[in-house]
């Protein structure tokens, strides 16, 4: 029974495969995201990390040339060596925020739409009150709160973020719990944590993959706005908002500045939602042809 | 249960978010922010102080300042803007219209170019044009706000400035010179109606040139979405049986799009634009700060970066409550629209 299921799976799986290898936007897609990977596990041994550091003013400002291909910054600072240890930094507050947030996101939401009733009611209320919350400000006031640091930017959007996700599993939940598997499980007395997170979780989390994915690039394009108005981390971590903010100030002077780490974010987060919109055309059926 | 007994549970449901969103808003301008620092400066003399605390009841438990805040709030005693220098309230009064007429620009763009595009895109689905639309769409949503703003600042104000040809503004509303000579009496706030109504075309016209690229910055960020909504549910309602039974009765194609397809097509466009609206009232920060546009969104960066309080907790309360109130004029605009669903 087992290994007729795992080969059903795989079959499905060596499917979609062919389906997204078929779609030139997702190949392309998943290089540029395969590339940014890459640029983060070994930025630091590509460039010498220690140049974030450094500071070097007869070189500040130079314009793009053989030595500096993308120019250098206001601290003399290569800005080919900080866009490349920037991916580390950035890719990290992706993976972080939307790992975290979607857990949080299954937490409430599972309790929410299983349980239903009063329970419900309160916990979608609260919620509500999150997401009617102007991001920015709660970001500023933990800002505040904490001072301005790369784990706090972390932790700002994450306050953001999960309250969608609740939302979204709310609402798988509620239309998974009339199933009959979900009856079954019951009569057989399994234990509600057990039916939530073994029985309807892995159903409820596979729409899921589309949103996850497309996020991705939502959250490196929020938090370098939230660097670019000034609550992101030191100019010294490097991180993609934080530096195109530096270079903002030289707009006239030293164009290139905000330029190249504004086509990394570009690129970054054009890479993941292409893959998010390929996959969401193999994972609905409908949109097959 | 009928529409109307689901507007009143909404609408009653939304007050309860509301006093929520107060909450956090009183517990962030009390705990983390110093109401005080309005009020005080430098030159305050230290044995004022307490003075100034109660009056604004700031000796007094934290239950009752909250009901003197909530107070406060419906008698739109909103506090000192100290970056304004003026109440809240006038500096919302003056700053809210110039946020509503760049949404309005920002809007009329993203319907007119993302719709058509979204049913281009879905009848010539998978084709080399299909694909270059989707392709514009993701980028527009893979763009950095700021990042997108000062590049059309530099291409299409510094460097034709520079080059001697003809600029668009790069900042404000209007110009001021300009606005001295024409002077505009405020009747709405929206400048451009204003103006017209004056029969200044003069200004109506600065005004406009003033709008297009932070409209055009704005536009490109949510045309993606709308194009994304319009041709998905284009494609799902192509292959719905009323679209293959009016395409038997030999009906020509052009009408089966337009009269019969469009027509359902439109309903989830609709719930989206109304959503992004909304978010484009409550504030385009980044944008509105850039291209120095008097506007909330420009008011409230000034107040992050100086700790306004009242200020800020202003900007909170007013974006939650037209995020709530566009949700619910949404679901019931979509339920309206759509016979189908029942509550």
């Amino acid at each position: 029974m087992k290994s007729r299921q795992t080969r059903m799976f795989l079959m499905d799986l060596k499917f979609a495969l062919t389906l997204l290898r078929k779609n030139k936007l997702v190949v392309s897609g998943f290089v540029m995201v395969l590339f940014f990977i890459f640029l983060a596990l070994f930025g630091d041994f590509i460039v010498d990390p220690n140049i974030a550091k450094s500071v070097d003013y007869p070189n500040a400002l130079k314009p793009p040339s053989w030595e500096h291909p993308f120019g250098t910054d206001d601290n003399g600072r290569d800005i080919v060596a900080m866009v490349v240890l920037a991916a580390k930094y950035d890719l990290a507050i992706a993976l972080s925020v939307i790992l975290a947030s979607i857990g949080v996101g299954i937490l409430v939401g599972s309790v929410s739409g299983y349980f239903g009733g009063i329970i419900d009611e309160v916990i979608m209320r609260i919620t509500d009150i999150f997401l009617a919350f102007p991001g920015l400000v709660l970001a500023m006031a933990i800002a505040t709160v904490l001072g301005r640091s790369f784990t706090n930017l972390m932790l700002a959007l994450i306050i953001v973020w999960w309250s969608g996700y609740a939302r979204i599993m709310r609402g798988q939940f509620i239309s998974e719990r009339e199933k009959p598997y979900v009856a079954a499980a019951k009569i057989l007395s399994v234990p509600s944590w057990r039916i939530i997170f073994r029985h309807i979780l892995p159903n409820a989390i596979y729409p899921m993959l589309v949103v996850l994915t497309m996020d991705m690039g939502g959250v490196i394009l929020t938090a370098a706005g939230l660097s670019f108005i000034g609550l992101g981390p030191s100019p010294f971590e490097p991180e993609w908002g934080s530096l195109a903010s530096r270079g903002a100030v030289y707009l006239f002077q030293a164009p290139w500045i905000i330029f190249f780490p504004g086509i990394m974010i570009l690129f970054a987060c054009l890479g993941f939602n292409l893959v998010g919109d390929g996959l969401r055309d193999v994972l609905d059926p409908r949109l097959r042809r | 249960m009928k529409l109307y007994e689901y507007s009143i549970r909404r609408i009653f449901l939304l007050i309860f978010v509301l006093l929520g969103v107060t909450i956090l808003t009183f517990y962030l301008s009390r705990i983390v922010l110093n109401p005080l620092g309005a009020y005080v400066t430098e030159r305050t003399r230290p044995e004022a102080i307490p003075a100034i605390e109660k009056r604004l009841g700031l000796d007094k438990p934290f239950y009752i300042q909250y009901i003197i805040y909530l107070q406060d709030l419906v008698t739109f005693n909103w506090g000192w803007s100290r970056v304004a220098h003026m109440p809240v309230i006038e500096a919302l009064f003056y700053r809210f219209p110039a946020t509503v007429e760049l949404a309005i620009a920002s809007f009329i763009i993203i319907i007119l170019v993302g719709v058509p595009l979204g049913i281009i895109s879905a009848l010539k689905n998978n084709s080399v044009v299909d694909h270059a639309i989707r392709i514009f769409s993701l980028t527009g949503i893979s763009i950095p706000v700021f990042w997108l703003a000062l590049t059309l600042q530099y291409s299409f104000s510094y460097l034709p400035k520079v080059a001697g040809l003809p600029s668009l503004p790069s900042n404000g509303r209007v110009d001021a010179l300009l606005y001295q000579q024409y002077p505009v009496n405020r009747i709405t706030g929206l400048m451009i109606f204003d103006s017209l109504i004056q029969g200044n075309f003069i200004i109506a016209s600065d005004a406009l040139l003033h709008l297009i690229l932070p409209a055009m910055t704005l536009a490109f960020l949510s045309i993606g979405a709308v194009t994304r909504v319009a041709r998905s549910s284009m494609l799902e309602v192509l292959r719905q049986d009323y679209i293959s039974t009016a395409r038997a009765y030999g009906l020509p194609e052009r009408m089966v799009i337009y009269k019969y397809a469009l027509k359902n097509a439109m309903i989830p466009v609709t719930t989206l634009s109304g959503l992004l609206f909304g978010g484009l009232l409550a504030g385009a920060i980044i944008t509105e700060s850039i291209f120095a546009f008097p506007g909330m969104g420009q008011l409230t960066v000034f107040a992050i970066s100086s700790n306004d309080s009242y200020t800020i907790m202003a900007f909170t309360v007013l974006a939650s409550f037209i995020y709530v109130l566009i949700n619910l004029l949404v679901d019931i605009v979509y339920a309206k629209l759509d016979p189908r669903i029942k509550y």
